[in-house]
């Protein structure tokens, strides 16, 4: 996920001219010209350095798919309430202590900079699990677990997750990278 | 008259920024001052003369009656007339004294012509501050002329006791002033000396007062800065120490003796401290070796003379003193000038070294001669005249002390003639002492090179004068009848005249030179019985000796104060700050609690509250840093949380982002102390702590009570009903906060922010004093997942704080919250990429930013009073534009991106300071400058 490239300011752009206007509550043309003249000023200021955008890309195109999309949208969704409601009787039951701590280290089989990003910040936006580490290529996420009863079963879930978020939009060559390895 | 003073000052500047580039002809330069002077006042003289004074008056602060007014009567212009004259006749000389090429000339010729301007301005003013203005000036320019080789540990120390003796005599002046002009209801000194007060306010204004005169002119026991002063050049020696600067004080009681002279106290202090002044310098004098020592304890001599005639207050008595402030003007600066020559020539001052000059020296002898023979009272000489005159007047003089005086006069006079004897025999020759020459410093003699003539021509000039208005008095007659005239309203002065006819005065005067024959005749005796005098006095300290003692003593004193006040331990500086903060507002907060308020309005209140007490107790208990950190953060959060129960939006908002900002910034600097608090040598006791914490927590709970419940005294409940009201009529604001924040208390905002940019820029200097190394832990790895997310969220709370700033005025946020968002997003791209990254967000430095909110800010403020409106003034500006419809704007909107920018421009400047990457590699040095200066 280059972002340094046209299509990831593109991106970013658009999604903050969306923040814009959702903050003003309003939609006019003053404010899609505002957003826009925010967007080019905001964009223009976020250059991160150049060692930090060097992540290899692979199939520079992602290709959404819908149908993929909106199950993964679903499945994290689930994921979320799953998680959060887990936590929270932790929470109430402090008596029954099942909490046991540990960090997994998580080979992924992408190499693509989007799944990665995407899949480490679902992880951390879980409660419960949070990624303290990734690594480019190979690319490995250390995820710190709470529940670490079986470190293949997480392991499982978390390449499941993985896997639909590059169905959704990975590239082509992510998604053939994918059918190789598994 | 204020073009000649500004003169004075615009050409001193000059002369001294041009330091040595025009060497000695610096002099040359200076030298149109004083003949400005001369050219302004010349034609001006007649109608001075004949009773007209010239005024002149700038009014400065017309509420508080200041203005700077300009006065010059015939006293005034005698003192000009000196200050000129002799002006002009040092810079002559000081062309031949300085050589080519010697540094540091330039400095002393402008900081001459500054002294010129001050004294001129001193005897002009007629306003009591101004007076002491000019006066302090020339104590300043004093102490730089005498200091002026900086080099030279005498010349420093000489420096600093005149400015510390007549500076701290200044400020005792000052105070007297004040109480004078306060007593007698105007600082106009001709208004003052025209309707007096009287009473005890006044004579002690006036003791203060004349311990001012008295150090500024060198009165025992304050005269040991005049012989240590004689470190510096001739030249300036000749003007300011014997010719100008320390007639000052005699210039002020002159002024003040005339209606003043009958006060209690006044005639016995000012006679006793003239008298003993007098004799005492005398008696100095005559010890000396050094001919230069001896001028300046004859000048101390002389100085007490004339404190005695102007201090007692009798017309008669007043016009001897205007005619001694001529004669020795011309007579000492002569001998000065003689010395100077001398010592140029020959290197050296010493009289027990001096063989006899040749032929070639026969100006230098004239000069000397009849110099020091005016200085002695011989006739035909001007000095003779003053002198007679003196006499004559303490016979006649119908006050107490009067034959006190006569005494004094006599043996003050026996005194100089002697050391004007000494002086004279010196210069020829006649004091040689083998004692005092060795190898190194050889006798001097015939062979000593023969000065130029434009060298020795001043003084001789000075001297003619000496001898010129001795034999034609009328020269100087009628200005000293109308100097006198101007001081002594009621007088009716007899004519100077040479010749007086056979009176007592002239017989005391046969006396006197009979017995300065005598003893000059019998110079070794009278050096033995001296040196016999001095075996047992010697012992007791004398005024030089108790001045240094003094310092040194207030200089331990001090620094044992400082010592115990100041011990640099943060803890102690902590519990006495917030100790005195605790206790000073308790007891009137705690008498003006009528009623507790309500524990709780709603349940909410409760687990918030119970939040904020635990995460601060917490925070004191817990040893690792950085939980406290946290839990500060989280009393934070819970505070904000209360105001967002109370309807408080925007105060949240602002809450919530400090206390993010604030922990992560914490966490920042965290990284260089120690994990954990070390409780170990603490330098207050954990008790005392407790209830300093205590006392501080409680005296904030009363204080914030009280100020709440205050309000329910006054008619007008509450402010906030007429601020809610004006918001959008007046502010065009419907964020109430806001609008007060950059329109109803503007200002204040732009203090506050002033007073945040010096701290932060105090606080990025110290932490840069501070070398640090490189840390490494903090370096990330390159992570592009953490790159990307880092980037999104960037922009997106970028977007964030701006729309914060422009939608401020009228829903939650403003240019502060939005700055603090856009601290956050900054704190984000740190945690990614470190200072690099952070430096790479703008092109410009952190203080660029910050200075420039600042400059937008005042800009603002500044731009409607250009327009004719008051500070601040708000303007709405409505657009009608195309496709993009009404757009609507106030003049708050750039004063709030000012904001902005220095809130933004602070954070950038934490991360400089306690970021990791200390930047002390590339452009440390230019960096540092701009930070600490």
């Amino acid at each position: 996920m280059k972002l340094t490239g046209a299509r990831g300011v593109s991106g970013l752009g658009i999604w903050l001219v969306a923040i814009w206007l959702l903050l003003w509550n309003d939609l006019s043309v003053a404010n899609v010209v505002s957003g826009a003249l925010v967007a080019v000023a905001v964009l223009g200021l976020s250059r991160l350095p150049k060692s930090y955008c060097a992540g290899s890309e692979l199939g520079e195109r992602p290709r959404v798919s819908l149908p993929h999309l909106l199950y993964f949208g679903g499945y994290v969704l689930v994921k979320l309430v799953q998680a959060n409601l887990v936590l929270a009787w932790e929470i109430i039951t402090p008596w029954r202590d099942r909490i046991h701590t540990g960090i997994v280290a998580v080979p992924l089989r992408t190499s693509s900079d989007l799944a990665m990003t995407v899949v480490a910040n679902v992880i951390t936006l879980t409660p419960g699990t949070v990624t303290i580490e990734a690594k480019g290529t190979p690319s490995v996420l250390y995820v710190h677990v709470l529940h670490l009863d079986d470190i293949e079963r997480v392991k499982a879930e978390l390449l499941h997750l993985e896997e639909l978020s590059v169905k959704a939009f990975g590239s082509r060559a992510a998604r053939a990278q994918m059918r190789g390895g598994s | 008259m204020f073009p000649l003073l500004i003169l004075h000052v615009v050409l001193g500047a000059v002369v001294v920024a041009l330091g040595d580039r025009l060497g000695r002809r610096a002099f040359a330069v200076a030298a149109i001052a004083p003949a400005a002077t001369l050219a302004w006042l010349i034609p001006q003289l007649g109608g001075i003369v004949d009773g007209d004074p010239v005024t002149s008056s700038i009014s400065w602060v017309s509420g508080l009656d200041l203005a700077l007014e300009l006065r010059a009567d015939a006293f005034s212009a005698v003192m000009l007339l000196l200050v000129s004259v002799i002006g002009l006749a040092v810079c002559a000389y000081a062309l031949g004294y300085f050589g080519a090429g010697k540094a540091g000339v330039g400095r002393l010729a402008g900081l001459m012509t500054i002294f010129a301007g001050s004294m001129s301005g001193l005897v002009l003013s007629d306003h009591l501050l101004s007076l002491f203005v000019f006066w302090e000036l020339t104590s300043v320019t004093s102490y730089l002329l005498i200091g002026n080789d900086d080099t030279n540990p005498r010349a420093r120390d000489a420096g600093l006791q005149a400015l510390l003796i007549t500076g701290s005599g200044g400020l005792v002046m000052l105070a007297g002033l004040v109480l004078l002009g306060q007593s007698a209801g105007t600082y106009r000194l001709s208004e003052l000396v025209a309707s007096p007060p009287a009473g005890a306010v006044s004579t002690t204004a006036l003791m203060l007062v004349l311990i001012g005169a008295f150090t500024k002119s060198a009165q025992w026991p304050f005269s040991s800065w005049l012989p240590g002063a004689m470190v510096a050049p001739t030249p300036i020696s000749t003007y300011l120490h014997a010719a100008t600067m320390v007639k000052a004080g005699v210039y002020l009681v002159a002024r003040l003796a005339p209606v003043f002279a009958t006060t209690a106290g006044w005639r016995p202090v000012v006679l006793a401290v003239g008298s003993v002044t007098m004799i005492v310098g005398g008696w100095r004098a005559l010890r000396q070796v050094d001919l230069k020592v001896l001028l300046a304890h004859g000048t101390v001599s002389q100085l007490g003379f004339m404190m005695i005639l102007v201090g007692a207050g009798t017309y008669g008595l007043a016009q001897a003193a205007v005619v001694v402030l001529l004669a020795h003007g011309a007579f000492k600066a002569a001998l000065f000038m003689v010395v100077g020559v001398i010592d140029h020539q020959t290197h050296t001052r010493d009289i027990r070294r001096l063989a006899g000059f040749g032929p070639g020296w026969g100006s230098v002898k004239v000069t000397a001669v009849l110099a020091a023979a005016s200085m002695a009272g011989v006739p035909p000489l001007l000095g003779f005249i003053a002198k007679e005159k003196a006499l004559l007047s303490a016979i006649d003089g119908h006050f107490i002390g009067a034959w006190w005086v006569v005494a004094a006069i006599v043996v003050g006079s026996v005194l100089t003639f002697s050391y004007s004897a000494r002086f004279v025999l010196g210069v020829f020759g006649r004091l040689t002492d083998e004692s005092a020459v060795d190898a190194e410093h050889p006798l001097v003699g015939p062979e000593v090179a023969v000065p130029s003539r434009a060298f020795t021509a001043p003084g001789l000039i000075l001297a003619v004068f000496s001898l010129a208005a001795g034999l034609a008095p009328v020269l100087v007659d009628s200005l000293v009848a109308e100097a006198t005239r101007s001081l002594h309203p009621e007088a009716k002065p007899k004519a100077v005249v040479l010749w007086a006819g056979f009176n007592s005065a002239l017989a005391l005067s046969v006396i006197v030179i009979a017995v300065g024959v005598v003893a000059a005749l019998a110079g070794r005796r009278v050096e033995a019985a001296q040196t016999a005098f001095h075996r047992p006095v010697a012992k007791l300290p004398t005024a030089d000796r108790s001045f240094w003692v003094l310092l040194q003593s207030v200089l331990r004193a001090a620094k044992r104060t400082t010592r115990i006040v100041q011990n640099g331990s943060l803890p102690i500086y902590l519990m006495v700050i917030l100790g005195v903060s605790a206790l000073a507002p308790i007891v009137p907060a705690a008498t003006g609690l009528d009623e507790l308020p309500v524990f709780a309005d709603t349940w909410l209140h409760i687990p918030l509250a119970a939040l904020i007490v635990a995460a601060a107790v917490g925070s004191t208990i817990v040893h690792r840093r950085i939980a406290a950190a946290l839990m500060l953060g989280a009393a934070g959060y819970g505070m904000a949380g209360l105001y967002v129960v109370q309807g408080a939006p925007d105060l949240a908002l602002t809450q919530f982002a400090i206390e993010t900002l604030a922990t992560v910034l914490f966490v920042l600097v965290l990284q260089v102390l120690p994990r954990t608090f070390t409780d170990r040598s603490a330098a207050v006791i954990a008790p005392v702590r407790i209830v300093v914490a205590a006392a501080v927590g409680v005296s904030v709970f009363v204080f914030s009570l009280a100020a709440s419940q205050s309000r329910a005294d006054v008619d007008q409940a509450s402010i906030s009903a007429e601020m809610l009201e004006r918001s959008v009529p007046d502010g065009k604001g419907a964020n109430v906060v806001n609008v007060i924040l950059v329109d109803f208390r503007g200002l204040d905002t732009l203090g506050e922010i002033t007073v945040l940019l010096v701290a932060g820029l105090g606080v990025v200097a110290l932490a840069r004093t501070v070398h640090r190394k490189r840390l490494e832990t903090t370096s990330l790895v390159p992570s592009p997942v953490v790159d990307a997310s880092a980037r999104v969220l960037f922009a997106s709370i970028l977007a964030l704080s701006i729309y914060f700033l422009f939608a401020g005025h009228n829903q939650p946020g403003g240019g502060f919250v939005g700055g603090l968002t856009a601290g956050a997003a900054i704190s984000l791209l740190y945690i990614a990429g470190g200072n690099p990254a952070v430096r790479r967000l703008l092109p410009v430095r952190p203080w660029t930013v910050l200075g420039g909110g600042l400059l937008i800010a005042v800009v603002t403020a500044i731009v409607p009073i250009l327009l004719g409106g008051a500070v601040l003034e708000h303007a709405l500006f409505e657009a009608e534009l195309p496709l993009l419809g009404k757009i609507k704007t106030t003049s708050a909107l750039p004063f709030d991106i000012g904001v902005f920018l220095v809130v933004i421009g602070l954070v950038l400047m934490a991360y400089e300071a306690f970021g990791d990457d200390p930047e002390d590699s590339e452009d440390s040095a230019g960096s540092r400058a701009v930070v600490t200066s």
